[in-house]
């Protein structure tokens, strides 16, 4: 044997070796939780053969606690680049198999020179998170590798997508990572995150709970709007991720935006009944949004969270589209702390990666209330506005019925420089409802009428008549065309064909202050 | 604690029952209709989250009731 042929077959062995990370037993303890190891998902994720795996040799240096000579194949983590839907991106598992997924120094160093192969390179980074937190035994060197991936993550963020897949627990400081982060996956029963685990919730505050109640996949999809998309197997997650990809661009350059054959609409004739006349009959405007939606695709980002916003991707005419939309059949589609959040932090990855926003309008206004004011809803509600006129991507509106206050003005106006406003003849754009209005403006009328009653409902039409409709608005200028809602599709292929090319100039500044 | 009991359908404003779809003792399933509510300028459909079975209704037809008032609960 040559010496050559000798030294890839030892290669070839410590290959083999790193490759069984935490050995058969730990691997078969990861497949007790019903979880894949950190190399069957990267396999079960990326495109067939696709892997290129980086720093598989790395070595930690820690030397204290036992952990000096002791061997920790990969130090935990895989790192490499690949293809997903026949598009670059980097990515970096966490191998629970190996000291609990621990971050250690090294481990860290692995995740960060990832990282910035996704920046200098412009690709998406996926980050599959399943790690007991920070080995504890290298101290405040595990410590430095969280605080230097932040940094990474933040100075990524709004160059390259960054998505992180939850598929174990993910505590501590740990999660921090994920939190800056553009969309966070979740699986049920799998994914765990919280910065205090129960233990110390009990041993601090005397609180029991179990791990699932206070940071599972449901929590984290429906309460605390953490996760964007949580998924029943980890097979299932994956196909999130890859549809997501297939929707967004490699980066924050236009020419990375790439279009797909453009499709009709499956249910275009039913858009006229989607509606019902009567305003206070509430109805799914997700129907809407796949009325106009290029083969009535619509994937829908936070679908648990704050539900009376929709907000997530479809195409028109080929070209993705964020779908921005008031949802009726959820609290009447009001305006709240966790729906203006919600929105805000869409509209911006939108602007970020040059994707255009269509919004569909039909709010009562913001959500009254002392709780609601309490939490910030001044605030949190002051997101929307700001995300709205920040964004210089294309910004069209359609008003479906109602449009009333603030509501109105926050859900990409004309004020708010929306590039089109279109309104369906159902419209009602008003300073609010027509028996809030006309019990303010009318006030004397009906208190010195003989009946009250009658009076208000007659000086409650007469409002209605006069100003609940799109006219006003477009007598103003403020409303572009008032369409048939059969039309709505073709104003939108004509309005996003006129702002392909949409330029507008703002001040220098080194960024804005939103109101996070 | 916090977390939301889906046994408890409760209202989310103060607003007026305008029609109850269901009675005690029925089975219902995750996304049937229980209560039509008039809060916010809507006819909000008031929905189960869980398959169950209705344990009681604490309201009647025209109820104007206030915020987080458990309407119904299932067992």
């Amino acid at each position: 044997m040559s010496i050559l042929k000798q030294k890839i077959e030892e290669l070839k062995k410590y290959k083999e070796k790193i490759i069984l990370g935490g050995g058969e037993k730990a691997i078969a303890k990861q497949k007790d939780m019903g979880k894949k190891t950190a190399r069957e998902r990267i396999d079960a994720l990326l495109d067939k053969d696709s892997f290129l795996e980086y720093d598989m040799f790395i070595q930690h240096e820690a030397r204290e606690f036992g952990l000096l000579g002791k061997e920790l194949p990969a130090d935990g983590v895989i790192t490499g680049t690949g293809k997903i839907n026949g598009k670059q991106i980097a990515v970096f598992a966490q191998d629970f198999t190996v000291a609990g997924g621990s971050l250690g120094f090294m481990h860290a160093k692995k995740i960060t020179k990832i990282m910035d192969v996704a920046l200098n390179n412009r690709i998406p980074l996926i980050g599959i998170n399943d790690s007991g937190g920070a080995r504890i035994q290298e101290g405040v060197g595990a410590l430095a590798g969280y605080g230097e991936i932040f940094y990474r993550n933040t100075v990524s963020s709004g160059v390259i997508p960054q998505l992180s897949v939850i598929l174990g627990p993910c505590a501590g400081g740990a999660v921090y990572s994920p939190a800056l982060t553009d969309f966070v996956f979740v699986v049920e029963e799998v994914s765990k995150m919280f910065i205090t685990g129960p233990d110390v919730i009990k041993t601090v505050l005397g609180e029991e709970i179990s791990q699932e109640d206070l940071g599972g996949a449901r929590v984290h999809s429906e309460i605390t709007g953490n996760a964007h998309f949580c998924a029943s197997s980890e097979d299932e997650c994956f196909d999130q991720i890859r549809t997501l990809l297939d929707y967004i661009p490699q980066n924050n350059n236009k020419e990375s935006l790439c279009a797909a054959m453009a499709k009709e609409p499956l249910s275009k004739t039913e858009i006229e009944t989607t509606v019902p006349d009567d305003p206070k009959i509430p109805y799914d405007v997700r129907d809407v949004i796949k009325s106009v939606a290029d083969g009535s695709d619509f994937f829908e980002i936070q679908s648990l969270f704050a539900p009376n916003i929709v907000i997530g991707y479809g195409r028109i005419n080929g070209e993705t589209v964020g779908f921005v939309a008031n949802q009726p059949d959820s609290l009447a589609g009001v305006l709240d702390c966790d729906s203006a959040d919600k929105a805000a932090r869409f509209i911006r990855f939108c602007d970020a990666f040059n994707i255009p926003l269509v919004t569909f309008e039909d709010l009562p206004g913001y959500l009254p209330g002392i709780d609601q004011e309490h939490m910030g809803v001044i605030r949190h509600g002051a997101k929307i506005l700001y995300a709205y006129s920040e964004a210089t991507v294309p910004r069209i509106t359609v008003i479906l019925r109602k449009a009333y206050g603030g509501g109105y003005i926050a859900m990409n106006s004309r004020h708010l420089q929306a590039d089109f406003v279109f309104a369906w003849p159902l419209a009602e754009i008003a300073v609010m409802g027509a028996e809030g209005a006309a019990n303010v403006i009318f006030r004397k009328d009906i208190a010195d009428a003989e009946n009250h009653a009658e009076e208000r409902t007659r000086k409650i039409q007469e409002y209605r008549d006069r100003f609940a409709n799109p006219y006003i608005a477009a007598g103003k200028g403020f409303v572009d065309a008032v369409i048939e809602p059969c039309e709505t599709r073709k104003y939108l292929i004509h309005a996003l064909s006129i702002c392909k090319n949409k330029k507008v100039e703002r001040p220098y500044k080194k960024h804005g202050n939103p109101p996070f | 604690m916090m977390i939301k009991n889906p046994k408890h359908i409760k209202s989310f404003l103060p607003g007026t029952v305008i029609d109850i779809k269901t009675a005690a003792g029925n089975i219902v399933k995750k996304g049937d209709v229980l209560i039509i509510f008039d809060a916010m300028k809507m006819h909000n459909r008031i929905i189960t989250t869980i398959d169950g079975k209705i344990k009681s209704i604490n309201v009647r037809q025209n109820d104007a009731v206030p915020k987080d008032f458990i309407m119904i609960e299932l067992e």
